[in-house]
């Protein structure tokens, strides 16, 4: 390493820990601040609580604190890709890691973020994809068709996935006005997602419900057979 | 005929090359938008197909061949078929038309519906007429391939 690179070095360590210090101290901040708890419940056409519903909470009129970008992992194992939806923060950037025994052909083919890895080998890790616009990102495999992985990428740090039940519990929200979104795979490329506003308060919880004109529909399992060789789950050390 | 036998050659030749290049990495597709802009770029052309899944699917006569049908996936893949048969730089990568239509014993007039129904979605995304009937003429002869005889 020459000097100039260890200055640099050093001046780069220097501002990655006040960047750190930066972001303890404003989890701090929040922690003890005013800030309130949102609690939302997603139903379908029936009223029946809907599994993942997407939820997440835009301040209005103010920007969503800064994040550092993110890496996180979606792999295939026995044949279906998990998680199933993975929420990320706008500009970070998922690795498609293949965990089974087969080849996989990753496609994704929604507009704002096209993508493929083309034969991905048993064990494949390629390098990770990032996104960096906002939405919801459909990923195929084009060998096994039952095989789907939603990325919903979200410009906030406050979102989370719906339970059984539909309901989704967000903590540590800055006390304001936000925009809520409620999405679910089945709305499609292009329907958008419901929407409503809602007043965090200073402290305590505020509800909202959302209610979905349809039926989900069930998430597409791998076929049982025997021919199609899977990941044991037990041989990973 | 030769000519076009090495064209196929060729085609095949870069078809693998690229395939070299794509093992393991992520490579953005990069539709030519050039080719589908009658039809609103790569992204017109999606929701024109989703459109027409959601009236294929609605249709009393044909509806019924996609009641159990993953009808998300068959938009996605649709998709990619008119991207790429317009030219517009997507490879079609699904199961072949006889493979998809197996057993399904689709009728000629039933390939007719499916066709009028298209034309209504191309209609409704404002697609010209002219480049409606480029987009149909391109697909009429998988016909052989989807109806049972």
């Amino acid at each position: 390493m020459t000097q100039i690179e260890h200055v640099t070095t050093l001046r780069l360590l220097k501002r990655i820990s006040a960047v750190a210090l930066g972001v303890a101290g404003f989890a701090g901040l929040v922690a003890t601040a005013h800030a309130g708890t949102v609690i939302t419940v997603a139903g379908d056409r029936d009223g029946l609580g809907m599994l993942n519903v997407v939820i997440s909470l835009k301040p209005i009129g103010v920007a969503a604190p800064a994040a550092v970008p993110a890496i996180i992992t979606v792999t295939q194992e026995n044949l279906q890709f998990k998680p199933y939806i993975s929420v990320i923060r706008k500009g970070s950037s998922v690795v498609f890691a293949n965990r089974d025994t087969v080849e996989h052909h990753i496609k994704s083919f929604s507009s704002s973020r096209p993508f493929e890895i083309a034969v991905h080998k048993p064990g494949d890790t390629p390098p990770p994809i990032r996104f960096d616009s906002e939405g919801a990102i459909v990923a195929y495999c084009i060998l096994h068709d039952w095989m789907r992985a939603y990325v919903y990428v979200a410009d906030t740090p406050w979102y989370g996935t719906s339970n059984a039940t539909g309901s989704v519990r967000i903590e540590n929200v800055p006390a304001g006005e936000y925009e809520v979104n409620a999405w679910h795979p089945d709305l499609g490329q292009f329907k958008p997602p419901l929407t409503t506003k809602l007043t965090v308060p200073e402290s305590g919880i505020v509800q909202t419900t959302f209610k979905f004109e349809f039926k989900p529909r069930p998430i597409r399992q791998a076929p049982r057979q025997s021919g199609v060789k899977t990941a044991d789950a037990h041989q990973h050390h | 005929m030769r000519i076009a036998r090495s064209l196929f050659a060729l085609r095949s030749l870069l078809a693998s090359a690229l395939c070299v290049c794509a093992t393991s990495v992520a490579l953005a597709q990069a539709p030519n938008e050039a080719a589908l802009a009658a039809f609103g770029g790569f992204t017109g052309l999606s929701k024109m197909t989703e459109d027409f899944v959601e009236r294929v699917q609605k249709n009393p006569r044909i509806g019924r061949f996609f009641k159990e049908a993953d009808t998300e996936r068959i938009q996605a893949m649709l998709t990619d078929l008119f991207c790429d048969v317009l030219g517009g730089g997507c490879k079609y990568q699904g199961k072949s038309m006889q493979a998809v239509h197996a057993n399904m014993k689709v009728a000629s007039a039933d390939f007719n519906v499916l066709a009028e129904e298209l034309q209504n979605a191309l209609t409704a995304a404002n697609v010209p007429f002219a480049d409606q009937n480029k987009l149909i003429a391109k697909l009429a002869p998988m016909h052989r391939d989807i109806v049972e005889k």
